[in-house]
């Protein structure tokens, strides 16, 4: 049941950290949590399905659509997410907007139903008394992989540099010959080509529907606050709490108290400490 | 009054217009009282009833957002509470309905006093996350709760139809225009009090903590009370329409109170114009217009809407009506410049 529960654990973890990790580099340019990061996540996750049933290799699939997705968030931050800059509550409602036009273009093309994806790789390993899914620690190891490399580029990397510094002082970043505006839409490129990874790898472990998207964004949104707004970090420490936190809780005391973790968590982080465990104080929001 | 408002007619035409600018949002939406008179159509009844629930969500939302400035997305699971309540206990015990209903939206209110004592502490976003942990919070309790009927909700007062006679009219809400009748006084009636309150000195306070809370506790406002005036205001608005909104499906159930039906209700608000004391009406003829009479697929309406708010928010953020006088305005102006070139 320890395994079982911290496999599980690992995965929920992983998810969440590379949904929120798109999320908090948005967040440092544009200074705008996009609410539709899990519509969009969820629209990747149907286009896979689609694919792979139509006999597309999984892999490729999953490259195609997370290069489509970066050049569709690179479409999202020029025509509309660049307007409302700034302002939190205003990206707020475009998001709201555009979650309904991604779940109505869902339901129009692909029905209410929820669907399926067969497994990535079938199979489990048997750790003493406990079965492991291969596919599921096959997906840990990925998006370990995936995270750490991110975090490499955006702390040792030129490129990194430049987006952290867009992110810190516009201004200055500006004036040290840092085109910033196109720094802002290769960052809301590279946060929605994460939400499409997410969405690609998540697909093939459970049946969703659109409602994924809006659980795994308030998800990420509660990861996000936990850890920190702005921090990446602080986007994985806070996944590893609310996914720990949810598979032991789910294991041991069954889900719907599971369900209820993480809202008491964030309950508690927002009332003791606003900006949490890893976050400047934020003064514009 | 009378005779204040004749004095006033005398001394300036201005005040006599802003009188009637005052009066209209109290005064107009009498005329859907007048409808069953002027169609006899179940169809025509049940749209404008379905509009008029809505226009009770914004007109809930637009206190705490439009007057206090704080975007909640935890109407709907406010309203949730008292509509349950009145369900469960409608249907384990035979107390009094009105007492039921009294008390459901008493809890509503407390709730959202609770909920907005919060906002003491988190200001802007981090409020709004809070209010969809909320959501979230009362829809997995209601999904998880055998006494909930979880997923499946309960039916709503089958057992017991109350049946008030007013005049002409029998309020029963089995028949369409019953609860045709029933919705529009209560919407005249949530309507007229949210304007008379937001008029009030009250309301001005309301704006006043929104654009600058130091500014208005150095005016003698203790911004706190405001607030929790408004999400009272506000939290028994969100239980009248949660009451209402079970009883017109016979039924409660999650999906009813969920987020998306949340943001439906934050896009028809964006789209009326936040903060205005029309919102309501006008969201509510938003919802009859895209929801109820236009031909459009049932699937698309949502994205339609989700598409406008969009273009709104980025063309016209004060809401399409409060755009007409500013483009009045600019025409205005184009036309006096154009003018004093043609002078000149």
């Amino acid at each position: 049941m320890f395994l079982e529960a911290a496999t599980s654990g690992f995965f929920l973890a992983a998810t969440y950290a590379i949904a929120a990790f798109g999320l908090v580099i948005v967040f440092g340019v544009l200074d705008i949590l996009n609410f539709a990061h899990g519509a969009l996540l969820v629209l990747s996750a149907y286009l896979a399905s689609s694919l792979i049933i139509g006999g597309v290799p999984y892999w490729i699939a999953l490259v195609g659509i997370v290069a489509v997705m970066a050049l569709a968030g690179m479409g999202l931050e020029r025509t509309i997410f660049r307007r409302v800059e700034g302002e939190v509550i205003a990206g707020l409602v475009v998001s709201i907007g555009i979650i309904a036009i991604v779940d109505t273009a869902i339901l129009r093309f692909w029905g209410p139903e929820p669907r399926t994806l067969p497994r990535l790789v079938e199979g489990s390993v048997s750790v003493g008394s406990a079965t492991l899914p291969v596919d599921r620690l096959l997906i840990i190891a990925v998006v370990a992989v995936v995270l750490v490399l991110a975090q490499v580029a955006l702390t040792r990397s030129r490129w990194g540099k430049v987006l952290r510094a867009t992110a810190q002082q516009q201004d200055a970043a500006s004036l040290q010959g840092i085109p910033v505006d196109r720094v802002k839409t290769v960052a809301f490129g590279i946060g929605t080509a994460l939400a499409a990874l997410a969405g690609v790898v998540i697909a093939s472990t459970v049946t969703f529907d659109t409602h994924l998207g809006e659980s795994l964004v308030i998800k990420s949104f509660i990861v996000i606050i936990i850890g920190g707004v702005g921090s990446t970090t602080g986007a994985m420490v806070g996944a590893s709490i609310l996914g720990f936190a949810e598979a032991f809780g789910s294991a041991y005391f069954g889900v719907a108290v599971a369900q209820l973790i993480p809202l008491i968590a964030l309950a508690a982080v927002l009332l003791v400490r606003p900006h949490g465990i890893f976050g400047r104080r934020l003064e514009r929001v | 009054m009378g005779v204040l408002a004749i004095a006033e007619r005398r001394s300036t035409s201005s005040a006599t217009g802003k009188d009637l600018r005052r009066a209209a949002p109290i005064v107009l939406p009498l005329v859907l009282l007048v409808l069953p008179l002027v169609t006899s159509s179940p169809q025509h009844h049940s749209w404008v009833a379905a509009s008029l629930l809505w226009s009770l969500w914004v007109a809930s939302l637009n206190i705490v957002w439009g007057y206090v400035g704080l975007l909640s997305v935890a109407q709907l699971a406010l309203g949730a509470i008292a509509a349950y309540w009145v369900a469960i206990l409608g249907a384990r015990t035979d107390t009094n309905l009105g007492v039921l209903v009294v008390v459901g939206v008493l809890l509503s209110m407390v709730a959202s006093v609770l909920l907005g004592a919060v906002s003491t502490r988190l200001k802007g976003f981090y409020f709004t996350i809070i209010t969809i942990a909320f959501a979230l919070t009362v829809s997995t309790i209601l999904m998880n709760w055998d006494v909930a009927g979880r997923t499946t909700g309960l039916m709503f007062l089958r057992s017991e139809i109350p049946v008030i006679h007013l005049g002409p009219y029998e309020l029963i809400a089995t028949t369409t225009e019953g609860f045709y009748v029933l919705t529009a006084i209560v919407f005249v009636l949530a309507n007229a009090i949210a304007a008379l309150v937001l008029y009030s000195r009250a309301g001005r306070a309301m704006r006043a903590v929104r654009d600058d809370p130091q500014l208005a506790r150095s005016l003698g406002f203790s911004p706190a009370a405001i607030r929790t005036l408004a999400f009272a205001l506000s939290g028994a608005l969100a239980g009248v329409a949660g009451i209402l909104h079970a009883y017109s499906f016979q039924l409660v159930v999650p999906e009813l109170f969920a987020i998306d039906q949340a943001l439906l209700a934050v896009m028809l608000i964006v789209l009326a114009g936040l903060g205005n004391v029309w919102a309501p009406v006008i969201a509510g003829i938003i919802y009859l217009l895209l929801y109820q009479v236009a031909p459009i697929d049932g699937d698309l309406r949502a994205g339609l809407l989700g598409l406008v708010v969009i273009l709104v928010i980025l063309l016209l953020p004060r809401g399409i009506v409060d755009a007409v006088p500013a483009w009045r305005r600019a025409w205005a102006h184009r036309a006096a410049s154009h003018s004093e070139e043609a002078s000149a």
